[in-house]
């Protein structure tokens, strides 16, 4: 397991250009060797291929993941969670990490808004009164205008955290 | 057996502190105790700074609270992002916004200020809470008494506030999730009492301010609506504190109503929207960066939306409950 991960993270390395050039002879004989670790290079070309893909709408990226590494609605408050048994050091649980969010946009974006597939293809299959269980990509701006009007309206909030908003209310 | 005597005397004694020191104190008068903390807060002449963390967010405030000929007067300055100063006095609540120009203007509207956090009456904490001592902490550089409010179910979180150990005034308090890990946090980083304080002080900084927009709040009340609705879930001690009907520039559409749930320390809103063809996606999630649950979904011809202090999982069975009754004429 330690040496997959060890491998996967050279990979990951070599596409970046970060291998150093004594070990990239070594890691293309094991891609010769280990067809995990050929699925590996194709998939993550294909990841690299998708997101410079020019038919696709532009995703912002780097935005859109910094927007969910920051705010990560996440549902139910999961508890935490290990990968496998082997404790990551930090920079591959960032490198893994990076990894993941941009596998979520890639195929996110791929689904909704690749031309020529209908729009809109899940929501509109949802169940109005069973709502789906979202982990990110939500919409900011609806969830925050009611958090700020929450916020206006809640005896309990800190008046600080009270933002003005421009609107007409009226009592009841 | 004297040598065991000797090694199991330290270990029972080890023993009993860390039970002790774990354990909470059951507090015999727990309406004299929060009737202390409130007193202190409103009593007590006060300044220093103080912060707010919730989720992700943290902002510091610079406080000032005294009396003027017999008038309870509160001043609050925001350090950090936009500028904001918030006034009170016996009359109102006002907090300018210089970039907007625009100041806002709470009447016969109680919105708690840190650290007065408990308020009449305090009958309503122990029906959901269980109140118990646990322990000594140290804030601001002060001694200060624990003081945990359990909730009793599962529909609201656990409190928790240290009070100075010498004048009850609350210099931290806590909001914790089921899991016990802090939703909100606001402690004071430096406090110090007396009566110094000049009536200037409690001037806003902004004479300009008589030319901006003045926003009331709450807002006039206008007519009743054509539809009815109602939660059955509603959890037990929450009462209904607002209802008024907001037409939003942030949000398209027809007017929606916006109602106000309060149990005295944890709240929620409820939003009712007419659906008018606008989409929107069903979701619930738990908002790391501002600490609230929130549900979003439809009941009918009708959106909504549930936000607040309280468990996703009672948010969203709130949310599933609703029912709306369109009215005919």
């Amino acid at each position: 397991m330690v040496m997959e991960d060890m491998e996967l993270e050279r990979l990951s390395a070599a596409m970046d250009g970060e291998l150093d050039d004594e070990k990239l002879p070594r890691l293309l004989g094991g891609c010769r060797r280990d067809p995990v670790l050929q699925e590996s290079w194709y998939a993550f070309h294909l990841i690299g291929e998708t997101l410079r893909d020019p038919q696709l709408p532009p995703v912002h990226l780097h935005g859109r993941v910094a927007q969910a590494l920051k705010d990560e609605p996440t549902v139910l408050v999961p508890g935490k969670s290990s990968v496998g048994s082997v404790p990551l050091d930090g920079v591959t649980q960032r490198r893994w990490l990076a990894m993941a969010a941009a596998i979520a946009v890639v195929v996110l974006t791929t689904a909704l808004l690749r031309p020529g597939l209908p729009t809109n293809p899940v929501i509109a299959q949802q169940e109005p009164s069973a709502p789906a269980l979202i982990e990110n990509s939500v919409s900011d701006k609806d969830i925050q205008t009611f958090v700020a009007l929450h916020r206006q309206g809640s005896p309990l909030s800190e008046f600080q955290t009270v933002d003005y908003t421009p609107q007409t209310i009226a009592q009841r | 057996m004297k040598a065991f005597g000797k090694g199991i005397v330290p270990i029972i004694g080890l023993l009993v502190c860390g039970v002790v020191q774990a354990g909470s104190e059951f507090v015999s008068d727990p309406l004299s105790l929060l009737g202390q903390l409130s007193h202190a807060a409103h009593d007590q002449s006060y300044s220093g700074t103080y912060v707010v963390q919730r989720g992700s967010e943290m902002e510091s405030s610079r406080i000032v609270h005294t009396h003027i000929h017999g008038e309870e007067v509160t001043r609050i300055e925001v350090l950090d992002g936009r500028p904001r100063e918030i006034i009170r006095d016996g009359k109102e609540t006002r907090c300018y916004y210089p970039v907007q120009h625009k100041i806002r203007i709470e009447k016969g509207y109680t919105r708690r200020l840190f650290p007065a956090l408990i308020e009449v009456p305090y009958e309503q904490y122990l029906r959901f809470y269980e109140i118990s001592r646990v322990g000594m902490n140290r804030v601001a550089g002060r001694d200060c008494q624990r003081i945990l409010l359990r909730a009793r179910d599962r529909q609201r979180f656990d409190h928790e506030f240290c009070a100075d150990a010498n004048t009850d005034l609350i210099l931290k308090a806590v909001t914790y999730d089921q899991h016990h890990e802090p939703l909100e946090t606001l402690l004071f980083t430096e406090v110090s009492e007396g009566d110094s304080t000049s009536p200037e002080l409690l001037k806003s900084t902004y004479p300009e301010s008589n030319h901006w927009k003045k926003v009331f709040f709450p807002p006039p009340v206008v007519d009743r609506l054509s539809y009815q609705w109602s939660i059955p879930a509603l959890p037990s001690g929450f009462g209904q504190v607002l209802q008024m009907s907001i037409q939003s520039a942030s949000v398209p559409g027809a007017p929606f109503e916006h109602l106000v749930f309060s149990d005295g320390l944890s709240s929620f809103s409820i939003f009712i929207k007419p659906l008018q063809g606008e989409d929107f996606r069903p979701v619930q999630a738990r908002l790391q960066s501002s600490a609230l649950s929130y549900y979003s979904g439809t009941v009918g011809q009708h959106r909504i939306v549930v936000v607040g202090e309280i468990p996703q999982e009672v948010v969203t069975a709130i949310g599933q409950s609703m029912t709306i009754t369109e009215e005919t004429h």
